[in-house]
């Protein structure tokens, strides 16, 4: 079972995380990204539409932004749904 | 000349002393967009990224610097308008402001504040040409002034 961490249960303190990681957890959460080119990425899940730039990391912020927008439980992006073990830039 | 002219619509900041504004007008295909002094706030999230959030419209940026999360915010809401006026027809769905609890916190950081202005022209009549255009012009007013 992926729990949040005790003192961050709305994870605004978690960080960055690889981009691959962010495009793969909207991915599996049913949110649909072209590649425009470069890293331009158009993500979109019914009326929500949001072309963004991501390098390499992708920060905490945002990446709350976009559980929001997308109605994705933060967890699902830091912890591995298969094993629970939490995913980290490093 | 025939009157082809069919949709205006008109945006002003709902911030308080914020003097955003935005127009979008529609001809058949053809859009025009111009948005003027939207105040957009920028953060350190963590150790390597940067993050932009607009305080007059919903939209929101990242990237490794304060310049290169503003370029990408630029591209990006640029690239999002385009989207939006294909999908939708017009841009409603971003000239919101952002909620309260997405941008209050980070005035309490120690952020820099940014206005900008841009203009575009879409015509999805013909994607060669607005594609071969430099349609895009972008001016910061007041680039990064620090917040009060």
């Amino acid at each position: 079972m992926r729990l949040p961490d005790k003192n961050d249960p709305g994870g605004d303190k978690e960080s960055e995380l690889p981009c691959n990681i962010v495009l793969q957890t909207l991915r599996d959460n049913g949110v649909s990204i072209h590649h425009l080119g470069s890293e331009l990425y158009l993500l979109s899940q019914g009326d929500e539409v949001t072309s963004q730039v991501f390098g390499e990391l992708i920060g905490g912020l945002m990446i709350r932004r976009l559980s929001k927008k997308f109605a994705i439980h933060i967890v699902e992006f830091y912890y591995d749904p298969i094993t629970g073990t939490r995913r980290s830039a490093n | 000349m025939n009157k082809i002219l069919n949709h205006i619509r008109q945006w002003a900041s709902e911030i308080a002393g914020g003097s955003g504004s935005a127009v979008h007008i529609r001809a058949g295909n053809r859009h025009a967009v111009a948005i003027a002094s939207m105040r957009v706030i920028i953060v350190q999230d963590g150790l390597n990224t940067w993050f932009a959030q607009s305080l007059d419209i919903d939209y929101a940026s990242n990237g490794s610097s304060i310049e290169d999360t503003q370029r990408n915010f630029e591209t990006g809401l640029s690239s999002t308008i385009k989207a939006h006026l294909e999908r939708f027809g017009n841009i409603d769905r971003i000239m919101k402001s952002p909620p309260l609890e997405d941008w209050i916190p980070l005035v309490s950081r120690n952020g820099d504040e940014f206005e900008f202005s841009m203009s575009e022209a879409h015509d999805f009549n013909d994607k060669i040409l607005v594609e071969n255009l430099p349609y895009r012009s972008i001016s910061y007013i007041e680039p990064l002034r620090k917040a009060a």
